[in-house]
């Protein structure tokens, strides 16, 4: 018996080109994130792999192609602001906190956006910081007075907030020496294990093993290859 | 935020002394509703101008003027303190002002003594009270006089209640002027048909071209048949003294040359104009301030409104907020300015007390209608701005991690 897939994103002949640029940043990209995937994008600086976060972020629109969520085409999705509170997060290179907001209050923001009450969701992101193993005395600190690598872990936090079927993570360690981004990719693969969390990563190095992927790609050129498909 | 502030500051204190300018130039003559002044515009002030005191019963007797008042506008100073005295007919000036003038202490004027009253103003600046005795000295005569003060009252008008009212005699002794001449003629007449009344005085004093070659008092198209109303006292405001129409035209008699604008335009050589363009580039500074404090706000808040809207808040919010906590921070740096501004006011020696033509101009006394401009202006240009701003910040490329590369403008939020 065939084990149904449930595609949370779906992108089938996308294509990107700007008008300034002369030939297109993407060609013709076709990728399902399902379920539980753990997707590696490699590709140097510059090559398009932000641009396709993006996509399927839906924070930019394809110049070509079509591209889904949960079946659902782009063009037929009323607020995609919904679908990135509730079905996607996002993890960056530079952490992107809200410097004014401490630690947790990062981590219930997305919460709060989608309604959640104030005291769960003060002990979900609690429970999230837990998780991501950042320590008590610091969750009332404001990001600034913390490590790197403790800020990743919060914007990891705060990824998860809304229990989203994937995450977007663009360079996630770049930004952290070896150790950290040990810990952080141990966090993010634990979410993607255990919470069933689709991961999508970029990363410039080629080198570097993910050893839980499921799907590796190599984008050059604006084209999407497969690298490894486990 | 500093500049802001500055700015709001400017625009307080500037707002405040063109509105308490205005104030005295509308109370001297008279803009407010069914007062008509009549004066000779063949001087540079209205307060310097003369009239023939005859003039004065035949204007009293047009169809329309309920009643009018000779007065004597004589500059002088107490104490070295510049003041206003204005030489009246007691019972006239009261059927002018009646409503208006309200007695808070002592008693009103009485016809030929050396008493005179004073606005609560003055009395309180000076420590004036009931049976004070107090030296008037003529600034444009060498002149002085000694009154004794009767009474204090109130009219809920800044400059009256800077004002000595005296009798008529007070005021023509400190000027110089024989019994027969006087400053202006205050006419108290319907507000509905002003125009009418003013058009019709002006046909009485021969100020059209089609006037008469002459004009004999007792001669009004209502004339009462030169009889004072009011007594013997008064039988010399309709004495039948013919005037030349050589001597009218000297006079070039004005009926309500009081707008503010002109008091400025004519006391201070300022025009309406002028007052104008220094309001409109005081207005546009503010502006400008507004707009580059939001464009900073935004800018610098540039990588946090993009992470709420990956995060997931609707452009809409992301854009309303925008505009709000733009309106906040500039209506915050204007309620700041406008403390500034008021502050400098009161400390800066000669701002609180501003003189014009022996009317003390008090900004600060407009100071909640200069925080009200303030506050309106700063909000409106906010939320303009505002408006601009998320406009711009949906079409504007977003710098953060994310879209990291081709050409940063090429970049277009598609959040609907």
């Amino acid at each position: 018996m065939k084990m149904m897939t449930t595609k949370i994103i779906e992108l089938s002949d996308v294509s990107k080109s700007y008008p300034n640029s002369e030939s297109p940043v993407l060609k013709n990209v076709t990728l399902s994130v399902n379920a539980g995937d753990f997707i590696v994008i490699r590709g140097r600086s510059g090559i398009g792999k932000s641009t396709l976060l993006r996509i399927m972020g839906l924070l930019d629109s394809p110049s070509s192609g079509k591209v889904a969520i949960e079946g659902r085409d782009r063009k037929a999705i009323k607020d995609h602001s919904e679908i990135r509170l509730r079905k996607l997060g996002f993890v960056f290179q530079q952490f992107n906190l809200i410097p004014s907001l401490s630690n947790l209050e990062n981590v219930e923001l997305p919460m709060e956006l989608a309604g959640v009450g104030g005291s769960e969701r003060r002990a979900r992101a609690e429970a999230l910081l837990h998780s991501v193993e950042l320590s008590p005395e610091k969750w009332t600190r404001y990001p600034g007075k913390i490590s790197v690598g403790e800020q990743q872990r919060v914007a990891i936090a705060r990824a998860l907030a809304n229990s989203p079927l994937a995450i977007l993570a663009d360079e996630p360690t770049a930004s952290l020496d070896e150790k950290t981004s040990d810990k952080v990719m141990e966090i993010l693969q634990e979410a993607n294990r255990e919470r069933k969390v689709a991961l999508v990563l970029t990363t410039t190095s080629l080198s570097e093993e993910y050893r839980y992927s499921t799907k590796e790609f190599v984008i050059s050129d604006g084209v999407l290859s497969s690298f490894i498909i486990r | 935020m500093l500049i802001l502030i500055a700015s709001s500051a400017a625009f307080a204190v500037t707002f405040s002394i063109l509105l308490s300018t205005q104030a005295v130039g509308s109370n001297v003559l008279g803009d407010q509703s069914g007062v008509i002044i009549v004066s000779s515009g063949s001087s540079r002030t209205p307060m310097t101008g003369t009239l023939p005191l005859s003039l004065a019963g035949s204007i009293g007797n047009v169809s329309g003027v309920s009643a009018f008042s000779p007065e004597v506008l004589a500059p002088s100073t107490i104490s070295n303190r510049p003041v206003m005295v204005v030489g009246v007919y007691p019972q006239l000036f009261a059927k002018v002002e009646s409503g208006s003038l309200k007695i808070s202490s002592g008693s009103y004027l009485t016809d030929g003594s050396n008493a005179a009253i004073a606005g609560d103003t003055i009395a309180n600046e000076l420590g004036l009270k009931v049976g004070s005795s107090v030296l008037l000295v003529g600034t444009l005569n060498s002149a002085v006089a000694q009154v004794t003060i009767v009474g204090t009252f109130h009219t809920g008008t800044a400059s009256l209640d800077d004002e000595i009212v005296a009798p008529t005699w007070v005021g023509q002794w400190l000027r110089g002027f024989d019994y027969q001449t006087i400053s202006i003629i205050r006419l108290r007449v319907d507000p509905q048909s002003a125009t009418g009344v003013e058009q019709a005085v002006l046909n009485v004093v021969g100020g059209n071209s089609s006037s008469s070659s002459s004009f004999s008092q007792g001669g009004g198209s209502s004339s009462s048949g030169g009889a004072s109303p009011l007594g013997s006292f008064y039988s010399s405001l309709y004495a039948n003294t013919p005037i030349s129409a050589a001597e009218l035209a000297r006079l070039n008699i004005q009926v309500n040359p009081g707008t503010s604008g002109d008091f400025l335009a004519r006391t201070l050589g300022l025009s309406q104009g002028s007052v104008w363009i220094i309001a409109a580039l005081v207005f546009l500074s503010l502006s400008v301030a507004v707009i580059y404090a939001f464009q900073e706000t935004v800018m610098s808040s540039r990588d946090e409104l993009d992470t709420l809207s990956m995060i997931g808040m609707s452009s809409k919010r992301i854009k309303s907020s925008l505009v709000l906590s733009g309106i906040l921070f500039s209506v915050v740096a204007g309620l700041a300015g406008w403390a500034l501004g008021i502050t400098l006011i009161e400390i800066i020696p000669g701002l609180s007390a501003l003189s014009i033509v022996f009317y003390v101009v008090n900004p600060t006394a407009f100071a909640l209608i200069a925080l009200a401009g303030t506050l309106l202006v700063v909000s409106v240009e906010a939320g303009l701005a505002g408006l601009y701003s998320s406009f711009q910040y949906g079409r504007s490329p977003s710098p953060s991690s994310l879209p990291s590369e081709p050409a940063a403008g090429d970049y277009v939020e598609e959040d609907q």
